[in-house]
This record gives C-alpha cells, sequence and structure tokens, in this order.
C-alpha cells in the first residue's frame, strides 16, 4: 500500500510539474498571439522619415501648386557587388552621366554604404531597377517641389533643404503651431488635408501675362496686380513682378524681386482719393451736388498744391473726382478735419500694419506728426505709403455696400463662415462711391479701362517717386484700383507699374491712365468669363461690337 | 479507462493542433498580404502624388498659353461671344455639319481633314 502510495504521489508530482510547464507555454502563446509585440513595425518608416512631412499646396479649385514627392536614389553596398567591372559597365549604360573613374572608386571601397546617384528620375529607376544588379539599391529622399513654377511664388513662398518653410505660405503653414505638424506627422495619416489657397491659377496666369505684357510695353521696372473678393476677402490674383522661382529659390534674395503687393509699401498717388471721397461723403461735410473753387493753387506750408490735369475753374464734386483735382480733394479733407481724416484712416487701416496669412507685410509710412498740410497732401496720396493690398480692401469695402473685410490668402467656406467685417461707411455713400468709380471710366482719367460689356469703376494715380529726397517729374509710380461689374461689384483689380516710360503709342505720356487703366481693362476683359461674371451689353454696345472686327489674339 | 482516456486526448492533440497549425499559417500569410498590400498602397500614393504634380506641371497657364499660341487660332474671349440661354436661337451661326463617313478607314481623320478644308 505504502509502495503504491509512494507512486503514486510521485506522479502526481510529475503531472503537475508538466502541468505547469505547459500552462506556462499556454499563457506565453496566448499573449504573444494576442499582443503580438511591436518590434518590427516602426523599421519602414525609418528609412524616410527624416524630413518633416508638408501639406499640399492648392489653389482654390484644387489644382496643386506646392507638393512632397519622394525621388529614388541610388546607392551600391560594395561588399555585396560580385563584378565591379561588370556593374559599372552596366550603370554608366543606364546613367550616361556617371564617371567610370568615380565609380570604380566609390565601389572599390570596403563600406556598407555609397551614394551612386541621389534624385533620379523615375525613368533611370525603372532602367536600373530592370538591370537587377546585386549590391545595388535604391531610398527614397522627399522633396518640395512647385509644378507651377513663379506663377503665385510670392503667395506660395518656399523652403529650404529641411523643409521649412521661409516665406510665404510656406512660412505661415510652419507658424501655424504643433497642432498642424502633429496632425501631418502621423505615418498612417498620409491624406492629411492641402492648405487650399484663395487663389485662381487661371486669374493668376492671366494678371501676370498682362502686367508682363504691359512691363515691356512701357518699360517698366516693376509691376503689380490684385485681384480680391469684394464679398468675401479673398485675394483671386495676387501678382508681383519680377518675381522668382521656387524651385530654385536663390534668385528671391534680390531685393527687386520682392513681394510688392504686401511685402512693400508705397505712395500710391491720386488712387487714395477714393478714400478722401469717402470720407468727406460719409462724414456728411460734402455731396455730390456742392462744389469747391479749383481755380488757384492752394497754399501748403512753403508749397503749393496744384492740378495735373489743371481746369482753373469751379469744379462739383464728381468733376474733381473725375479731373482728379489734388485741391479739391484737399479740401474736402481740409473739411473733414485733421482729427476726422486720422481716425477714418484707423477705421480702414491704412495707418497699421496690414497683417494676412502671409509674412511679408510692410508697415504703413506716414509721419508720426501729423499737420494740416500732412491731412492736405495726405488726401490725394502724398506722404503717407500703404500696401497695395491694404487699398484694394479700402476700395472693396467701399464698393462691397460698406463692409471692410479682412483679406485672406487662403479659401474660405463658401457658405461664408469665417468673414469678419465691419462697417466703415453707410450704404448709401457705398452707392455713391460706385456711381463716381464708374464715372471715371466713362467720362474722366481711366476711359483706356473700359471694356464693351463690363461695367468697370475705378480710379487712377500717377504718383511721384522720391529719387534723393525729391519728388521726380520723370519717375512715377502709376496704379489703378477698379471694381467690375459696377451694378453689382464682385472683384477689386489693382495694377501698379513702376516706372513706366512714356511710347510713341502713349503720345509721350506716362500717367496712369496711359498704362495701369489699359492693362486693367484688359485683365478685366480676360478674367471675367474665368470668374463667371456675365457681360451685359447695352443695344449700343452691341452695335459698336459689331462695328469692330479687330479681336486681339492669344495672350495679347 | 485510462487507454480510452488517452487515445481520445491524443486524438483531441492530433486534431486541435492541425487546426491550430491552419490557423496560424493563415494569419502568417494574411500578415504578409497586408504587408503587401500596404506597401503597394504608399506606392500607388506616391505615384499619385507623382502624377498630380505632373499634371500641374503640363496644365501650368502659360505652357498652354504658349502652345495655343502656337498650334490654335484662339482669340480672347470678348463680351459680344457670351450670350444666354434665351439668346441662342436668334444667335446660332449658320454652319453645316460635317458628319462622319461610317464606312471610311478613318472617320474622325476625315472629318478634321474636311473641317481644315472649310477653315480655309
Amino acid at each position: 500500500m505504502s509502495v503504491m502510495l509512494k507512486g503514486q504521489k510521485r506522479i502526481r508530482l510529475i503531472i503537475c510539474g508538466f502541468a505547469l510547464c505547459f500552462a506556462i507555454i499556454t499563457l506565453r502563446l496566448g499573449q504573444l498571439s494576442l499582443w503580438p509585440a511591436g518590434v518590427e513595425e516602426q523599421q519602414g518608416e525609418l528609412a524616410e522619415a527624416e524630413k518633416l512631412p508638408r501639406p499640399d499646396i492648392v489653389d482654390r479649385n484644387g489644382v496643386v501648386l506646392a507638393t512632397d514627392i519622394s525621388i529614388p536614389s541610388v546607392y551600391a553596398d560594395p561588399r555585396k557587388i560580385l563584378d565591379v567591372d561588370e556593374t559599372i559597365e552596366l550603370l554608366t549604360g543606364a546613367m550616361p552621366d556617371l564617371k567610370t573613374s568615380d565609380l570604380r572608386q566609390k565601389l572599390s571601397q570596403k563600406r556598407a554604404f555609397v551614394w551612386i546617384k541621389r534624385q533620379i528620375n523615375p525613368r533611370q529607376k525603372e532602367i536600373v531597377h530592370n538591370l537587377g544588379i546585386p549590391g545595388i539599391g535604391f531610398r527614397n529622399e522627399s522633396r518640395r517641389v512647385y509644378p507651377m513654377g513663379r506663377l503665385a511664388a510670392h503667395v506660395i513662398g518656399f523652403v529650404d533643404v529641411d523643409s521649412h518653410g521661409l516665406a510665404g505660405i510656406e512660412r505661415y503653414l510652419d507658424g501655424r503651431g504643433e497642432l498642424y505638424k502633429a496632425s501631418l506627422a502621423q505615418p498612417g495619416l498620409e491624406s492629411a488635408m492641402p492648405a487650399a489657397l484663395s487663389i485662381d491659377v487661371r486669374v493668376q496666369h492671366a494678371v501676370a501675362d498682362e502686367v508682363t505684357h504691359a512691363m515691356g510695353q512701357f518699360r517698366a521696372e516693376a509691376g503689380a496686380g490684385l485681384v480680391l473678393d469684394v464679398n468675401t476677402g479673398e485675394v483671386i490674383a495676387a501678382v508681383s513682378l519680377p518675381d522668382f522661382n521656387p524651385n530654385d529659390p536663390k534668385e528671391a534674395q534680390d531685393k527687386s524681386r520682392a513681394n510688392r503687393f504686401s511685402g512693400g509699401v508705397f505712395e500710391l498717388g491720386s488712387s487714395v482719393k477714393t478714400v478722401t471721397f469717402a470720407m468727406a461723403l460719409d462724414t456728411g461735410v460734402t455731396d455730390l451736388t456742392k462744389s469747391y473753387d479749383c481755380r488757384t493753387p492752394l497754399q501748403a506750408g512753403r508749397s503749393q498744391i496744384d492740378d495735373y490735369h489743371a481746369t482753373r475753374r469751379i469744379l462739383t464734386v464728381p468733376e474733381i473726382f473725375t479731373h482728379s483735382s489734388n485741391i479739391g480733394t484737399a479740401k474736402m479733407a481740409l473739411d473733414v478735419g485733421i482729427e476726422g481724416h486720422q481716425a477714418f484712416l484707423k477705421k480702414l487701416g491704412l495707418l497699421e500694419r496690414l497683417r494676412t496669412e502671409l509674412p511679408e507685410a510692410a508697415e504703413p509710412l506716414f509721419p508720426r506728426r501729423w499737420s494740416r498740410v500732412n491731412t492736405m497732401t495726405a488726401s490725394f496720396g502724398h506722404g503717407l505709403s500703404i500696401q497695395p493690398l491694404q487699398l484694394a480692401s479700402a476700395v472693396a469695402a467701399f464698393v462691397n455696400g460698406g463692409r471692410l473685410v479682412d483679406p485672406t490668402f487662403l479659401k474660405r467656406e463658401a457658405d461664408g463662415a469665417g468673414i469678419v467685417s465691419r462697417r466703415v461707411i453707410s450704404e448709401a455713400t457705398s452707392r455713391q462711391m460706385r456711381y463716381l468709380l464708374e464715372l471715371n471710366v466713362k467720362e474722366g482719367t481711366a476711359t483706356k479701362a473700359s471694356v464693351l460689356g463690363y461695367r468697370i469703376g475705378g480710379k487712377t494715380g500717377s504718383a511721384e517717386k522720391v529719387i534723393d529726397g525729391r519728388y521726380s517729374g520723370d519717375h512715377r509710380l502709376t496704379t489703378f484700383v477698379g471694381a467690375f461689374p459696377m451694378d453689382e461689384p464682385q472683384y477689386v483689380v489693382v495694377v501698379m507699374l513702376d516706372e513706366p516710360q512714356p511710347t510713341p503709342e502713349t503720345y509721350g505720356f506716362a500717367t496712369a491712365g496711359w498704362n495701369a487703366v489699359p492693362t486693367a481693362g484688359k485683365i478685366v476683359q480676360r478674367i471675367a468669363p474665368l470668374l463667371g461674371v456675365r457681360p451685359k451689353l447695352s443695344p449700343g454696345d452691341a452695335v459698336k461690337l459689331a462695328g469692330k472686327t479687330e479681336p486681339g489674339t492669344a495672350g495679347d | 479507462m485510462f487507454r480510452l482516456l488517452n487515445a481520445i486526448l491524443v486524438l483531441g492533440l492530433l486534431v486541435a493542433s492541425y487546426f491550430i497549425y491552419n490557423l496560424e499559417h493563415s494569419t502568417r500569410s494574411g500578415e504578409r498580404e497586408i504587408e503587401r498590400l500596404q506597401a503597394r498602397i504608399k506606392e500607388e500614393r506616391e505615384s499619385y502624388k507623382l502624377l498630380t504634380a505632373e499634371w500641374s506641371l503640363l496644365t501650368r497657364p502659360d505652357r498652354i498659353q504658349h502652345l495655343a499660341e502656337k498650334h490654335l487660332k484662339l482669340m480672347v474671349l470678348t463680351s459680344g461671344q457670351v450670350i444666354g440661354p434665351a439668346e441662342l436661337e436668334t444667335r446660332l451661326p449658320e454652319e453645316h455639319l460635317i458628319l462622319p463617313d461610317p464606312e471610311a478607314a478613318d472617320p474622325i481623320g476625315d472629318v478634321l481633314k474636311k473641317m481644315e478644308e472649310a477653315e480655309q
């Protein structure tokens, strides 16, 4: 009995031991199959995760303006190469620009990794891949490319070799903080939302093309063009010439290639009279029926204010606008007073730096001590330097019913959510401003902007540039700021030309009416169909069109 | 008694291990499939990006304009050329249609040729 017991006990012990072992193995197996160890997951990502992924940049219609593409580079592991000579022969056959001597030196090294060629194109990769040479491999490197090249370069900006944004929207994307980066850095989330700009590439190109054309025709040093949606504040096109290629941003360092529509401030001249008129009409110190004596030049300190298109007679308010009379405008500003003038400029944001998404935002220049003379000169755009974008946004407010909308370079929601606007002038004043602007294109200084079928309104400006501390009569900055269609304005157009020269076709004139204005007209004619603005032809227009048989050629 | 139990257990072990190895095998191949597909998805995404970039490059407005100027006789659209649906009836240009001949060897080519002739 005792022997039996002894034997049973031993067996039980063994059974227990085995059961324990199997239980441990079972548990471990279960653990491994239910929670697999996360060791092998990371490997694939490491090779490419050196650079920060950036979101694509697209235009308002989804056309790609900037994207990261991974570009293959060929490397070799010399230890695995069987026949150096054959390898060299095959590689130089596939990529003729490789040097045999270099290759031999590289492949004879006792290292595990040497670059053969960085950043090859997909076709070359295909060829090398198909050769199937042992010891040759590919590694992908991500690179930022801007397929549209120079188009909208000032808005998009560019990045450095480590994918850090240095200018434009690229810089803005960097500055949007960790949240934005985190949403991008997730490797699984490759379909990160692209940044949609307010720019329309077709309109952008049309404006760039016309401004380039005008610069060539009038031998201007530089030019700029803006198209702004008056209701949403979206910048549809923003051109500054000369520009640069963001794929090779070395030339962006050049100061003459800087952004002119928001990165620089200019004395925009008579275009600023729109501001003075809106102010005088809105504060009620004048109305469209009043008249001002513009017969004699106005004494301002030690100098005189005179008119470029001098009429030497008593002008009504609309006439002051269409003749662009400095005397009349200065008198209207004086009626409003220094404080009122400053307050109105402040309300429009013209005395402070306009901040959009772009880091390139210049600070307005104006005298710190504001006297009567300053009010007089600032009323017609002298002694007050602002960004062209600021003027565009002010004029947008004058024609859209009186609401100032913050301009943006990013696409806004279609339902208008997120638009911040504040009333700066009354709707009645806005109607009067529309009337004045359209009148000026019909019979004033901007008649060359008229395009049959599209009701355009606008104001010209020909500011003399300050050369060596003096206003120079020969160096001008000409501008046109206008809106269309005037029955219900949707877009503001700004054209600026720096030092346009007189040509035989302009009869020796170099003021805005002869260069910036016709350029704006051509721009409107090209972009209105793109923007879905239907032309409205009066019976008279139709007759004129029928008689006209010399339409421009494409790209003219 | 014991013998029967052992036999059943051994049999059970064999059956269970067969199913487990089967499962293991299909899981492994499933995992490989996932990996392969993910790599392909990544590849496709990359090539999609490359293609959209290339599409952008090829549809650059300045390039299209250059090509249009070189090969087409197009003009900037003037306001008189845009009409509403109401005017459609009165404004349709008179033009005889060139219909493709289904019997011909190259019907579309013939139409293009005829259109060119009509233009000149």
